[in-house]
């Protein structure tokens, strides 16, 4: 459409009915006409619908991301101003000499003019800023101050703070309280990466629009304003750790939960989270971890099992070579169902048998070694496990995590028609896909069900799901030993 | 009258201090602006660079009219229409230029990190992959739109202006605006209901009707 179509139509009467329902979001309807929609919109489903979208349309504009003027902008306009001052004439147009006046040192004697506050206001305002900024995530998780204050008497474990947690805490306290010249110096102390960290969480917040900024700003002045901010910070915190490891989508349908749907959830399902970000294990651990499978590998009990299990199925020797954490994790999954399913050994009966003894002799020992290369905060999951099959089956998705956790090795494995696919997809899907693909290789299906899962991902059905929306995950506990497992 | 006006309005205190040539006042006016200033003008021509020189100039223009400030509309009405007047002559003058060089445009002239799908999903923060492929949409939405209409849009939108400001700055009586705005709205809706629809802008407007609040599990 070229600009002039687009300014008739512009020129154009609108549809009456539109007409009201934007005035009447936009605030500008006298009480009388909005009294007469209302009513209207109380009897006419068809109005309704029209009105939550067109205020959904525009809410989706908060989207778009503000410009900020460069740093340098407050400082050279006002140079150029004074120096238009000093220039009598006030001739227009004048500022191609005001910047080579302003390049040449003009400008930089008239900056004296400017009082430290006005040059350092952006800065300024993002050291006032700052302790919001830290914790812009755990604040807007939470929504509200009254959801954390609801949150430690509904369900005081899951706002329960964790050592690392309570410690973040207590230095949000420092930072609100200090000054901004503290703040500063905090700042200066800091180490790179910490800083570094910082910048991070600058750069998401100034990509967050100003109204959300300013509700961010709100929550957190009435949660330090609160007679009892700190263990509503610590709720804070351990509420983020608590959600902040679930799948994306999933978190950001309990941000739109009304405040009480989602208390009732955290209280339905506070457990199974804890225990699955108990179960998560950072770079470090995961290192170790890997460690103990790489020695598990390059056993010579492991080295056999591969050869036998080749005359079992085609490409496993490949599989046990190339990735170990796979192959344990199926003898896992084989340990948690007492190794007797047969989707795990099937074919040649001898064969199979033969394998079978060998697998059990070894797992006891596997397991232990596996073991003893976890933390101790999941040694303790483990040893609270019900049974030796609930056991086998939680190190079997350490197992699958492991194999999972490094995306650059994923990257470098896929086809690039695999990659462009995956690539598409929205970022839970994507990493859930290049997993899937990954972890299993080209020659080596999926054993959909091994892990007692669904055929498809649980998660995220955005596109091609019902109009539902993303759903929760399942809970651990929701599909237990005794449940048959899934067709894969 | 006036005093009570000025108490209430820290734009016009700053304005009375920057028509007694007080430079200060005049850096907090602009540092109060320059943001929104810019972001409603990077989308009004598309380009960021020329966004500032014209924001800067708006500005300038303030400060050269000072000594004849009296403290009446808003200041703000007054700033967007003097910044307004200049992104149309900008525009007429880009408009121009094209039509001699025919110069390739840019991708992406707006400086705006435009966020591509894949790159958001695999190296932004989730929160933020999430917003990535709405936003893209909306910006080729805002694109999508007629000058006024996008104008209408921006100050409604970024400003806050209600009608009888937005008409002030534009040169049109507010119940044009409340047409113009209802025409946009609705080319807006059409543009962007696909992606709404899959409940992508949830995320970000907690304030919106919950899309799929009928489907708790």
């Amino acid at each position: 459409m070229s600009e002039q179509d687009r300014s008739a139509t512009d020129l154009e009467d609108a549809d009456p009915l539109d007409e009201t329902l934007v005035a009447y979001l936009d605030g500008q309807l006298d009480a009388q006409q909005s009294e007469r929609l209302e009513a209207r919109l109380a009897s006419d489903p068809q109005a309704r619908a029209r009105l939550s979208e067109l205020d959904r349309v525009w809410n989706a504009l908060d989207t778009l991301p503000r410009h900020c003027a460069s740093d340098a902008f407050t400082r050279t306009t006002v140079e150029m101003a004074a120096f238009t001052a000093s220039d009598r004439g006030d001739r227009p147009s004048r500022r191609a000499r005001w910047a080579v006046a302003a390049a040449a040192g003009v400008g930089v004697a008239i900056g004296a003019l400017i009082t430290l506050g006005v040059v350092t206001g952006p800065q300024r305002a993002m050291l006032a800023d700052l302790p919001t900024v830290l914790h812009a995530d755990a604040l807007e998780q939470a929504g509200s101050v009254e959801f954390l204050r609801r949150l430690g008497e509904a369900a005081p474990q899951a706002a329960a703070p964790s050592p690392a947690a309570r410690e973040a805490a207590d230095e949000w306290a420092r930072l609100e309280s200090a000054s901004l010249p503290d703040r500063r110096a905090w700042l200066d102390g800091l180490d790179p990466s910490a800083l570094a960290e910082v910048n991070d969480k600058l750069a998401a917040w100034n990509g967050v629009t100003p109204t959300r900024r300013d509700t961010l700003r709100e929550t957190s002045q009435e949660l330090a304003a609160a007679p009892d901010p700190q263990p509503l910070r610590q709720a804070a915190l351990a509420y983020d750790e608590l959600v902040g490891a679930l799948p994306a989508s999933y978190q950001s349908r309990l941000r739109q939960m009304a405040e009480d749907e989602r208390l009732a959830e955290v209280v339905r399902r506070g457990d199974d989270w804890r225990r699955e970000a108990a179960l998560r294990l950072t770079d470090a651990e995961r290192g170790a971890f890997r460690e103990a499978i790489e020695r598990i590998a390059a056993g010579g009990g492991f080295k056999r099992l591969a050869g036998l299990a080749e005359s079992q199925r085609r490409g496993a020797q490949r599989l046990f070579e190339r990735r170990p954490e796979v192959a344990l994790m199926m003898i896992a999954y084989g340990a948690s169902a007492g190794f007797d399913d047969r989707r795990f050994l099937d074919g040649d009966r001898p064969a199979a048998d033969e394998m079978r003894r060998r697998v059990q002799q070894q797992w006891a020992e596997w397991e232990a070694q596996l073991t003893g290369a976890l933390p101790p905060r999941v040694q303790e999951e483990l040893s609270e496990a019900e049974s030796d099959a609930s056991r086998a089956r939680t190190i079997a998705r350490l197992l699958r995590d492991s194999a999972r956790g490094d995306l650059a090795t994923a990257f470098s494995e896929l086809d690039d028609r695999a990659l462009e696919r995956v690539l598409l997809e929205p970022e839970d899907r994507f990493l859930e896909e290049l997993g899937e693909a990954t972890t299993f290789g080209p020659d080596f299906g999926p054993p959909w069900g091994w892990d007692r899962r669904g055929p498809r991902p649980p998660f995220d059905r955005r596109r091609d799901g019902p109009p539902g929306g993303p759903r929760p995950p399942p809970s651990p506990g929701a599909r237990g030993p005794g449940a048959p497992p899934r067709q894969g | 009258m006036i005093r009570r006006y000025a108490e209430s309005d820290p734009d016009v205190r700053l304005m009375l201090r920057v028509r007694d040539d007080d430079a200060e006042a005049f850096g907090q006016l602009v540092d109060r602006h320059q943001d929104r200033l810019v972001s409603v003008l990077t989308y009004q021509v598309g380009r960021r660079e020329l966004a500032e020189e014209l924001a800067q100039e708006a500005f300038l223009r303030v400060y050269r009219a000072r000594h004849r400030y009296e403290p009446g509309a808003k200041f703000t009405t007054w700033l967007f229409t003097i910044a307004n007047n200049l992104a149309l002559n900008a525009k007429r003058g880009l408009a121009r230029k094209k039509e001699v060089q025919l110069a390739a445009a840019a991708p992406d002239q707006t400086g705006v990190a435009g966020p591509h799908p894949t790159a958001a999903s695999s190296a932004m923060p989730t929160r933020l992959a999430d917003r990535a492929e709405l936003q893209q949409a909306v910006r080729a939405a805002i694109e999508g739109l007629g000058e006024r209409q996008r104008t209408a849009v921006l100050l409604a939108k970024f400003q806050h202006m209600d009608y009888a400001e937005i008409g002030e700055v534009m040169g049109m009586s507010a119940k044009g605006v409340k047409s113009l705005l209802a025409r946009a709205r609705e080319n807006l809706r059409v543009a962007l209901t696909p992606y709404i629809q899959r409940g992508d802008a949830a995320p970000d407007s907690p304030g919106a009707t919950q899309p799929f609040a009928e489907d708790a599990p």
